[in-house]
């Protein structure tokens, strides 16, 4: 990632849900297009699913991090 | 049309190009902000979705690079749901973002308003006058007797909309679905708070406009036709 400008105050709440939003993004963008494209072919909807496992198992990791939410 | 997807994360990436393909759009995707620069002017996409942060660049650095030379639309797509730095990539000349996360529906829905948008008024079109007022589009200004009137993002998206169309009843529908993507009901007074800055900033009497008419049950409508 690239560093903010330096007018830029970028809090760490603010950085930690920057990176949370990440693989959120990937697994809500991922199902919703699994939902509205179901004309999808059997290798794009097997990449879309991985995406989604993958970028779950990310974000399970990040909220086992120390300093994660409780 | 062609489309140029900015973004460093290869999921997300592939999910919005994939999206972008089955509703037929020629799809090409950078990770790197310098690279972007690089394929807007030698490629010259319809449209840019461009995340806000990528490896080599800030989004709105690579906003002011590529805003020095093209017009062409840019979606930003941010991770970062903050007013200030939304504000400003739009200042820069963004024409519209989504944050993260997101749906694909949303995402296509904003790229397919801002395409409607933008090809309503081809950008090689040269400045438009009615009366003492005339348009710049290109340089997005506009001047009444000369004098250049501040007008807002959508006050001016508006009056472009009633300008480029000179004589006609634009209707309501139209107005909303082309600036906000909404259908009117959605929109409640929005529309009617702009039209009356608007108006004000024209010099148009409240009581009776002459600038901008108002075409009972329809919507408006500017100069003859």
């Amino acid at each position: 990632m690239s560093d903010p400008p330096d007018d830029e105050i970028v809090t760490p709440e603010a950085q930690r849900l920057h990176d949370l939003r990440q693989p959120l993004s990937a697994i809500l963008a991922a199902a919703s297009a699994l939902q509205l494209h179901t004309g999808l072919t059997e290798e794009e909807r097997d990449a879309f699913l991985n995406i989604i496992v993958r970028s779950a198992e990310r974000l399970s990791e990040m909220l086992e991090e120390p300093g994660a939410p409780a | 049309m062609r489309v140029l997807i900015v973004e460093d994360d290869e999921s997300i990436a592939l999910i919005e190009q994939k999206a972008l393909e089955i509703e037929g759009f020629e799809v090409r995707v950078h990770a790197s902000g310098a690279e972007a620069v690089e394929t807007i002017a030698s490629w010259a996409p319809d449209l840019v979705v461009l995340d806000q942060r990528l490896p080599d660049m800030d989004g709105r650095e690579v906003l002011r690079s590529v805003r020095l030379t093209s017009y062409v639309p840019v979606v930003i797509v941010t991770a970062l749901d903050d007013e200030a730095l939304i504000v400003e990539s739009l200042d820069l000349g963004a024409d519209d973002y989504v944050v993260k996360p997101f749906k694909i529906p949303e995402l296509m829905a904003r790229v397919r308003a801002v395409l409607r948008r933008t090809a309503v008024i081809p950008e090689r079109d040269g400045p438009i006058s009615y009366r003492d007022i005339t348009m710049d589009d290109r340089a997005r200004r506009v001047t009444k007797a000369g004098v250049e009137l501040a007008l807002t993002r959508i006050e001016f998206d508006i009056l472009r909309l009633l300008m480029r169309r000179p004589g006609d009843a634009v209707d309501r529908e139209e107005i909303a679905g082309v600036i906000w993507n909404m259908p009117a009901a959605r929109i409640g007074k929005s529309l009617d708070v702009h039209m009356s800055v608007l108006r004000k900033k024209l010099g148009d009497d409240p009581k009776a406009p002459s600038y901008i008419e108002t075409v009972r049950g329809v919507g408006f409508r500017m100069g003859e036709s």
